[in-house]
């Protein structure tokens, strides 16, 4: 029976305590549980660290390839990916870091790649063009631009975490 | 692409992008010149994985292969370049550091046997890519050849 002033019987006190005490147990035995469950998700999103590859100063409006390791993880199992980046800097002074991996089927695209055109990105399997910030030139096999790389300016030093898709 | 499930798969339903076979060829061998023919798979092997990396859109790079006795090693690539040819691979090519192979008219591509693993990684490096960079210009020939 309710005492004067509390609308809580000795009852309903009980089971408010039980339930939260029970539902605390539980959570402690199934968050572990859950965590290890989905632990390659987590894992991956957190692998967005980002690599020197350069220094600021040796940038210049023509683009130059970097070759750059990266610690990547698929699921389980990490391993060391070399990745390239075309790197330049536009008159404005931005600079852009784009993947050569042509949109296409993956291969790998080279500036001036083909001398008769000298300002255009060219992927040499299947003769795809980009201009110069990586727009897929129409009418060749290319259907997306090239990705760019995401990128942070520190102690004069460029840094390049990974390819973003500009579709 | 690689000889991977999903490479093989990809090969399949892109067969008409996907024309060039890239082939490691690797002497094997147990005795005292086991550590030259190691040296000499390193430089294969490192040039034909960082050639499909630049190339995965129309090559496909195939598992090593390996002979003891080099007419049999002829035998092997002549077996290999039919059948790859008849399931429709227009190109093929295959990557050896041994030069008793030049007699024969075979689509090889030479490579010389450096010890990588006496040289500094950064120069070990370049020298991988100077020598993917031959089979990607011949290669690019041989596809605008045709």
């Amino acid at each position: 029976m309710a005492q004067n002033g509390s609308k809580v019987t000795r009852r309903q006190f009980l089971t408010y305590t039980l339930t939260g005490v029970g539902g605390f147990m539980a959570a402690t035995l199934i968050s572990p549980m859950v965590n290890f469950a989905i632990d390659p998700v987590l894992k991956k999103s957190g692998a967005g660290d980002k690599v020197k590859v350069m220094s600021l100063d040796d940038i210049t409006t023509e683009p130059q390839r970097v070759d750059f390791k990266k610690q990547t993880q698929d699921a389980w199992y990490e391993f060391e990916e070399t990745l390239s980046a075309w790197v330049y800097k536009t008159e404005s002074g931005e600079i852009i870091a784009l993947s050569p991996i042509c949109t296409h089927l993956g291969c790998q695209v080279a500036f001036a790649g083909d001398p008769t055109r000298p300002q255009e990105f060219f992927c040499p399997c299947h003769l795809g063009r980009y201009e110069k910030d990586g727009t897929n030139i129409p009418g060749t096999p290319p259907t997306a631009p090239l990705a760019r790389y995401e990128k942070e300016e520190k102690d004069g030093f460029l840094y390049l975490g990974s390819p973003i898709s500009q579709k | 692409m690689r000889f991977d499930s999903q490479g093989a798969l990809r090969s399949i339903a892109e067969r008409q992008y996907v024309d060039t076979l890239i082939v490691p060829l690797a002497e094997l061998a147990f005795g005292e010149d086991m550590v030259r023919k190691a040296e000499s798979y390193e430089v294969i092997h490192a040039v034909t994985v960082e050639t499909e990396r630049q190339l995965s859109g129309r090559t496909m790079l195939s598992p090593t292969l390996s002979y003891t006795d080099v007419e049999a090693g002829v035998e092997l690539v002549k077996d290999v370049v039919a059948k790859a040819e008849s399931s429709g691979f227009s190109h093929v090519l295959f990557i050896a550091s041994d030069v008793r192979f030049k007699p024969y008219d075979l689509p090889i591509l030479f490579v010389p046997p450096l010890a990588l693993g006496a040289m500094s990684s950064d120069q070990a490096h370049t020298m991988v890519q100077n020598f993917a960079t031959q089979v990607i210009t011949e290669l690019s020939s041989r596809w605008m050849a045709t």
